[in-house]
C-alpha cells in the first residue's frame, strides 16, 4: 500500500510537471487548448479520486497540507475552463509543486510501518463477492488479511473453480461434455490441438478434469470470451506459483489483481450465477 | 461507525458521514458546514463510496434538503439547514443508541 500510493504521488507529480511545459509553451496570455484543459481536469480529479483520502487518512499527513492541496487542485478544476489565465494556471502548479517530494514523499518514506497492514481485499476489490455465500472465499479473504498470500490464491482460487463446477452440474454435465465433443473436433483456431474428451456424469467425475481443461469446456460453452478465459489462465499460473515452491514473486499486487481477475471474471460474473 | 458498507447502504452512509464532518466543522470552526471532497475523501476511506452516484446522491431531493446550497464536485463548502441538523441530530442519536 505504501508503494501505491509512492508510485500515485509520484504519476501526480510527473503530470503536474507535464502540465506546467505544456502551459510555458502557449504563447498567448489565455490558454484555450483543449488538450490542455483537459490535462488540467484529469490532475484535479487524480487527487481526489485517488490521493487524497490514503494520504488523508492512510499516511496522516497534515491537514492544513491536503486542505492547501485541495484548494489548489479545486483553482485547478476552475482554471480548466475555458478562457483562463496562464499565469494562473502557472501559480497554482508552482504553488503545488514547490518542496513537493519534503511534503509529500518524504514523510512517506521516513514512515518505519507499512501504510496499511491488512489486506483488506473487501475493500481492495471493487463489488467483491459476499465471503458468505463460499467457504473457500471466506478462508482466502481470512488468509490475505493476516498475511498470507499465497494461501489466499490458493483458496481464492478454489472459490472460482466450486463455482464453476456448481453451475456445470446445475446447467447439466450432458452441456459440458457436448462442448469438449464440440471444442475436440476443431480443425482451425487455438484449440485444434486440444484432443480430450469428456463423459462425466456427477461433480466427483467433474472434480476429476484438470483445470486447465475445465477452462477450456467452459470458453467453448461460451460461458467466457477468450480474453477472460487467457486471464483464468493466467490466474492459475498464480495459483500454481503459489501452491509450489519457486522463486517467482507472489506480493499484494499479483493477490489484488489475482482477485479481481477471478471475481470479475467468475465469482461475479452472472453467466455463473444460478 | 461500521465500516465496509453493503451496496445498498452506501447512499445512506455517505450522507451520515456528511453529516458527521459537518459536526466537526461545528466544533472546529463553529459553522455546520459540508466540503464535499472532505466527505468524497472520508468515504472513500470508510468503504461508502459509489464514484459513480456520490454527487447525485447529494441531489436526491430528500438529501438537497439538508444543505443550503448545491453541492458540486470541487464545490465550495455548504452549510446545513435546520433540517439537515435535525438529521444530524438523528444520527448521532442513532449512533449513541447503537453504542458505535
Amino acid at each position: 500500500m505504501k508503494q501505491e500510493i509512492l508510485l500515485k504521488l509520484d504519476l501526480f507529480k510527473k503530470e503536474l510537471s507535464g502540465l506546467k511545459k505544456d502551459v510555458t509553451a502557449v504563447p498567448t496570455e489565455r490558454i484555450n487548448r483543449d488538450a490542455i484543459k483537459r490535462r488540467a481536469d484529469s490532475i484535479a480529479t487524480m487527487w481526489v479520486e485517488d490521493l487524497r483520502s490514503p494520504l488523508e487518512h492512510k499516511v496522516g499527513l497534515p491537514l492544513d497540507l491536503i486542505e492547501k492541496t485541495a484548494e489548489q487542485m479545486k483553482q485547478l478544476h476552475v482554471l480548466s475552463r475555458p478562457n483562463n489565465l496562464k499565469s494562473s494556471y502557472l501559480r497554482v502548479i508552482n504553488a503545488t509543486l514547490k518542496g513537493f517530494d519534503n511534503k509529500f514523499v518524504l514523510p512517506i518514506k521516513q514512515s518505519a510501518a507499512e501504510v496499511e497492514t491488512i489486506l483488506d481485499l473487501e475493500k481492495l476489490v471493487p463489488g467483491m463477492a459476499d465471503p458468505d455465500e463460499s467457504d473457500y472465499l471466506k478462508e482466502a479473504i481470512e488468509c490475505a488479511e493476516h498475511g498470507y498470500k499465497r494461501a489466499a490464491i490458493v483458496l481464492g482460487w478454489c472459490s472460482a473453480i466450486d463455482k464453476i463446477q456448481k453451475k456445470l452440474v446445475l446447467t447439466g454435465l450432458s452441456k459440458f461434455n457436448e462442448a469438449s465433443t464440440n471444442v475436440k473436433s476443431q480443425t482451425s483456431g487455438k484449440y485444434k490441438n486440444w484432443k480430450k474428451e469428456f463423459s462425466v456424469s456427477s461433480l466427483a467425475e467433474l472434480q476429476a478434469v484438470f483445470d486447465t481443461d475445465l477452462i477450456v469446456v467452459v470458453e467453448g460453452m461460451e460461458l467466457i470470451d477468450s480474453n477472460q478465459a487467457e486471464r483464468l489462465r493466467t490466474c492459475f499460473q498464480y495459483r500454481n506459483h503459489s501452491a509450489h515452491p519457486g522463486q517467482a514473486p507472489i506480493e499484494e499486487a499479483h493477490v489484488v489483481a489475482f482477485f479481481a481477475d477471478v471475481n470479475a471474471i467468475v465469482l461475479q460474473n452472472e453467466a455463473f450465477h444460478d | 461507525m461500521e465500516q465496509a458498507a453493503s451496496t445498498n447502504k452506501i447512499a445512506r452512509g455517505q450522507i451520515e458521514w456528511a453529516l458527521l464532518l459537518a459536526l466537526r466543522s461545528a466544533i472546529t470552526s463553529n459553522v455546520f458546514e459540508v466540503d464535499p471532497e472532505a466527505v468524497r475523501s472520508m468515504c472513500q476511506e470508510k468503504g461508502f463510496y459509489d464514484a459513480a452516484d456520490f454527487i447525485k446522491n447529494f441531489k436526491t431531493p430528500k438529501n438537497a434538503a439538508f444543505f443550503q446550497g448545491t453541492i458540486e464536485p470541487q464545490g465550495e463548502a455548504e452549510k446545513l439547514t435546520s433540517e439537515g441538523q435535525k438529521e444530524l441530530s438523528n444520527v448521532v442519536k442513532a449512533l449513541v443508541a447503537s453504542g458505535s
